[in-house]
């Protein structure tokens, strides 16, 4: 295990740990408490109160849940669909193909994030605020990547010889899908899913930023930097906490993408 | 060459059209009649059912859904995005307002990261030490996984609140401009860093630097006049495509720094139900992206001469 | 009566340090080229052969360890700075490549060829360029100095290496096999433009009829290691090595009969002569590594021909 893959993996798992602890160790992020609001942090308050007197360090951890149960549910909905609309389209080719990637191309041409704004406006006008719209709207923007690697995938597999091999002997499509293209697929799929949901934590933060993402009063980081900014100057802690965690969560993240990717290219690298 | 050129146009035509359908979708996703909906966002209350009717004749939405796409698209072709449904004026006007303080924060903030990430790219790949990489793949991983807002209000904290060298937001003289350029260079730079460096190594490690250097050409020589022309053709494409991260990055800086331009345009519109304003600027950055990329497409013509020469 | 040595090769040794061991190169090689003469190094793939060329002109990556002597003129080329040995590669030892991806796809095939006369000479770019014009027509590609390397075909492109090569009038010229994937006819086409080069000649290659053609005198490689040394004419009318004997067999001229076995690895070479396994007439002593031994004006490193007389 290389030393990025290390450092990744001890920041996630610790913030993971928290999470899931959350309910033991970080009380209650709904409370609130008047008298005790916006105070610096101290014993009682590791990171300080909030304007409405929360215990940010509370809000903080239970965050760390939510972030983390929306981005992976986004994500697996995200590689559910890319992968699979991306190894039909390698697959088949001809027709499909161009179709499939002439969709591909339209929404890479649209920037994710202002597309996942509009969506965002546009379904909670229509359908109220909720979770799921935020999910829906960046599933729409973040199916792509996955499309596109697997059909790269697909379409280098198919010309291999075990491929070859499999059609002569006859065995059908579905077969050769199921039992020699996704097991070599799910290598690189792994690195991508991991530092995709980097992304994806980095934008469910910024829509809620914004105030287009998680509404208040679940906790969320970015929507708390956007309530925080307010008292940027009195009380910085509002600001500095969540984004430290925002900040961790992606590197983290990141770290263990860039490690498993160089830790698979070091595999190829042996077996050549 | 011309077959190459037009090769390129006729593959963005579809892609173009393809954004056209998608923005014009945005603003078919309302359950129930669009025609009330509008009405209700416009005049601010609930409209009668016989100007619903009006409204919906003349906004044509009672013609087929194919019918109202050729339309919008034709009228967007030009420039005439309707409306705005809640300050009045045309769509175009309020965007061109705005499009003035986005496009000074833009090209201040491309050309300055521009500079950077360059000089910075070649320097690590020139002088490819253990500390030199760690450094780079150090500072484009932080680029890339701290928010920039988070780091625009630190830096608001910082600069401002504490040190009071800075202004916190506004749009005014260069004082105003130095934060959100800092912060939005900031990441941008982080990622071109290390795409340059990369570039640069691999073509470095091309048969045609050894030969270079089998000629007895200085290592400057062959860095700058040999390796570094190859790797512009990987690192422009690029710089095409992180238009992208240009404009996401501009939303959020201009929201942080409440800096008039059209990345906040966006989403205050949102918040003020202005969708058809957000219908357009949907549009827009896609238009600009496929335009960029043709652009950098026809600029190959010019910097590989397998394209210009080829068959 | 000692002719004139413009090079000599004196136990050079060249290892790898990669992922997956050590890998030794070359080993223990020494050999002198004379001025004027037309020297042939034979050897198959992964026999060392452009190995041993590029450590001639230092031009190895950096995991490469260098051991011996190279001897250039009179001067030990390992001992000089980077500095002075950049004055030396293309002036005084030229470089000509294998054809495929050794020019700058960027740069037009006159600049390219002009470059070392600009560096070691000073020369204007107007000037450098008139007397590459020569050069050209000379090589049978007058004119076309302003055209880029992808519209060259491969044997025109090996002539533009050529002219790469001699441009600045060096004293020895290395060729790294410069039939590489080509039939024939386009062999011997390359004989003749290679005749044209009035200068010492160090040729690579694994390609035999090219050498036989061509050389003077004949070098073979085998496993990091030289194993047979001779005037052409004597080594092809009747080679003294089991393992030149068995490369001559295996032309389609002579028999077509390949040589059993395989090459060893040059991670863990074998102990003693590094033939044996493949050989014929291998007996007890080749446990043993043979030495270099002298057969009137040839040398092999062969148990068979060891008469006390050692190199």
């Amino acid at each position: 295990m290389n030393r990025l893959c290390l450092i990744g993996s001890t920041i996630l798992l610790t913030i993971t740990l928290l999470g899931i602890l959350a309910p033991l160790i970080a009380g209650n992020p709904y409370k609130t408490n008047m008298a005790e609001r916006l105070k610096p942090p101290n014993f009682e308050h590791v990171f300080g109160t909030d304007q409405l007197g929360r215990d940010v360090f509370s809000r903080v951890v239970w965050g760390a849940r939510t972030t983390m149960v929306v981005a992976i549910t986004i994500s697996a909905i995200s590689m559910g669909l890319g992968c699979f609309v991306g190894a039909v389209s390698g697959y088949f080719g001809g027709l499909v193909d161009d179709l499939i990637g002439r969709i591909i191309d339209v929404f890479l041409a649209i920037p994710e994030l202002v597309f996942n704004i509009a969506l965002v406006g546009v379904l909670c006008f229509s359908y109220g605020a909720s979770i799921w719209n935020v999910v829906l709207a960046i599933v729409v923007t973040n199916w792509v990547s996955y499309a596109r690697v697997t059909r790269g995938i697909v379409l280098s597999l198919k010309e291999r010889e075990f491929v070859l091999c499999e059609k002569a002997v006859g065995a059908g499509e579905w077969y050769i899908l199921l039992r020699h293209v996704i097991p070599n697929a799910i290598g690189p799929i792994v690195v991508l899913a991991t530092l995709n949901m980097g992304n994806v934590i980095m934008t469910v933060a910024s829509l809620g930023f914004l105030g287009l993402g998680i509404q208040p009063p679940t906790p969320e980081w970015g929507q708390m930097i956007n309530s925080g900014k307010d008292y940027i100057t009195t009380a910085p802690w509002l600001t500095f906490f969540p984004g430290l965690f925002i900040a961790l969560s992606v590197l983290g993240f990141n770290l263990l993408g860039e490690g498993l990717r160089d830790a698979m290219e070091r595999r190829s690298y042996v077996e050549r | 060459m011309k077959r190459y050129v037009a090769k390129r146009i006729a593959q963005a035509i579809p892609t173009l059209l393809g954004v056209s359908f998608i923005s014009f979708l945005l603003l078919h996703l309302f359950p129930g009649d669009p025609a009330e909906i509008i009405l209700t966002i416009i005049s601010g209350s609930e409209p009668s059912y016989a100007e619903i009717q009006r409204f919906r004749r003349e906004m044509g939405f009672d013609k087929p859904l194919l019918v109202q796409y050729i339309h919008w698209l034709s009228n967007a072709l030009r420039g005439n995005f309707g409306v705005s449904w809640t300050e009045g004026k045309p769509v175009m006007e309020i965007i061109m307002q705005r499009f003035p303080a986005s496009a000074e924060l833009f090209f201040t903030t491309f050309a300055i990261s521009l500079a950077f990430a360059t000089l910075l790219g070649i320097l690590s790949a020139m002088y490819r030490d253990r500390a030199a990489d760690h450094f780079c793949r150090i500072f484009s991983l932080l680029g890339i996984s701290i928010p920039s807002f988070w780091l625009g209000l630190i830096l608001i904290w910082i600069f401002s609140v504490k040190l009071h060298l800075l202004p916190a937001f506004g749009y005014g003289g260069i004082e105003h401009l130095i934060l959100p350029v800092v912060t939005w260079s900031f990441s941008f730079m982080a990622i071109k860093t290390r795409f340059v460096r990369s570039c640069l190594l691999e073509a470095l490690s091309q048969d045609y630097v050894v030969t270079a250097r089998a000629k007895g050409l200085r290592e400057r020589v062959v860095v700058l006049r040999h390796a570094l022309r190859n790797a512009l053709i990987p690192i422009v494409t690029y710089f095409s495509l992180s238009i992208h991260h240009l404009i996401i990055g501009s939303i959020m800086v201009e929201v942080v720094f409440s800096w008039p331009g059209l990345g906040s345009l966006l989403v205050e519109s949102v918040f003020k139900r202005d969708f058809p304003v957000v219908q357009a600027l949907v549009f827009l950055s896609g238009v600009t992206f496929i335009v960029v990329n043709l652009i950098v497409d026809l600029l190959y013509v010019v910097i590989d001469p397998r394209i210009r020469y080829g068959d | 009566m000692s002719k004139d040595r413009l090079l000599e090769v004196e136990g050079l040794r060249v290892k790898f340090r990669t992922k997956a061991g050590e890998v030794k190169a070359v080993s223990g090689v020494s050999f002198e080229v004379f001025r004027g003469e037309r020297f042939v190094l034979i050897g198959e793939s992964g026999s060392g052969k452009s190995v041993l060329a590029q450590a001639v002109l230092r031009l190895l990556p950096d995991n490469a360890v260098l051991d011996g002597r190279v001897i250039f003129e009179g001067k030990n080329l390992f001992e000089l700075s980077e500095e002075e040995m950049r004055r030396i590669r293309g002036r005084e030892i030229a470089w000509i490549p294998q054809s495929q991806s050794a020019l700058n796809p960027v740069l037009t095939v006159g600049f390219q060829c002009a470059e070392p006369l600009m560096e070691h000479y000073g020369m204007k770019k107007s000037s450098a360029l008139s007397k590459i014009l020569r050069i050209f027509d000379f090589l049978g590609i007058g004119g076309r100095e302003r055209e880029y390397p992808h519209q060259f075909s491969g044997g025109m492109r090996q002539r533009v290496l050529v002219a790469m090569g001699i441009s600045a009038n060096p004293k020895l010229v290395i060729a790294d096999e410069p039939t590489k994937g080509l039939d024939s006819e386009k062999r011997d086409q390359i004989v003749e433009l290679f005749r044209k080069i009035d200068r010492t000649m160090l040729v690579i290659t694994h390609d035999l009829r090219f050498a036989e053609r061509f050389a003077d005198r004949i070098a073979v490689m085998y496993c990091g290691e030289i194993v047979e040394v001779s005037p052409a004419k004597k080594f092809f009318d009747e080679p003294l090595h089991p393992y030149s004997r068995g490369l001559l067999e295996s032309l389609p001229s002579r028999g077509l009969k390949p040589i059993p076995g395989f090459q060893p690895s040059l991670i863990n070479p074998p102990k003693g002569c590094k033939f044996r396994e493949r050989c014929e007439r291998s007996f007890d002593e080749c446990a043993k590594t043979p030495p270099l031994v002298r057969v009137g004006d040839r040398w092999v490193r062969c148990w068979l021909y060891d008469r006390g007389e050692r190199a």
